[in-house]
């Protein structure tokens, strides 16, 4: 089902994207990690939702570690190989992002951000592209 | 392929996933110059049984670590047959 209105959390997705590569340019890594999981998180949380799918009794978003599972269960507006690449991606961030929030003993270096930002990218792009015209936008 | 439903596991069932977990991770240790520990402490909640892995030793690579518990975690579902398995790095709040 397409909304008239894009469901609010693709603004927080998008407020959060922004802040990561600000966050990446300042060189705030850890920051910058974490921000970008966020934004692919609300902006995978805002399809699912303008899809229909019914989020956890009290919550507005999903829990993030079942976010994979919807996302290779309901986004069929995704080609069939791309929804476990997508599905991937979310939860190598959720890793990332976890220890850069809670691993302060492991370092995190550049070459993890810039790995953090591709993955936000990936997600970004196929949720934006190729769910073009889908119901999710 | 149908849904696969998740379950309550037992102490005996989360004993021996954990004992996989550990030697799918000790397998990897050569090819990535560090080791990975699965701790004691298990979280289920809402059907899925979290394990957390923490480093055991220095020289980890932050998105190796990551992306290995991602490929274990496939491993354990594709090989192992067990769905609903979260491997993390840490217990967010």
């Amino acid at each position: 089902m397409s909304q008239a209105t894009p469901d609010p959390w693709k603004s927080v997705a998008l407020d959060s994207y922004g802040a990561a590569l600000e966050l990446n340019k300042g060189r705030h890594w850890r920051s910058a990690v974490s921000r970008a999981y966020f934004a692919a998180f609300s902006m995978v949380s805002g399809c699912l939702r303008e899809i229909g799918v019914a989020m956890p009794t009290g919550r507005e978003g999903p829990s993030h570690g079942g976010l994979a599972d919807l996302v290779e269960s309901n986004l069929t507006m995704l080609r069939a190989q791309d929804r476990p690449r997508l599905a991937s991606r979310l939860r190598n961030l959720y890793r990332l992002r976890i220890v850069a929030d809670y691993r302060p003993s492991v370092e995190l270096v550049e070459t993890d951000v810039r790995s953090a930002l591709r993955m936000m990218g990936d997600v970004f792009h196929w949720l934006k592209e190729k769910a073009d015209g889908q119901g999710c936008q | 392929m149908g849904k696969v439903v998740s379950k309550k596991r037992t102490k005996r069932d989360i004993e021996r996933l954990r004992k996989e977990i550990q030697c799918r991770l000790d397998r990897k240790k050569a090819k990535l110059g560090f080791a990975l520990k699965v701790i004691e402490e298990t979280r289920q909640e809402a059907g899925w049984l979290t394990f957390i892995v923490v480093p055991d030793g220095l020289g980890v690579r932050a998105y190796d670590y990551a992306h290995t518990l991602t490929e274990v975690e496939d491993e354990v579902e594709k090989e192992a047959g067990e769905h609903y398995i979260l491997l993390l790095p840490a217990l967010p709040d």
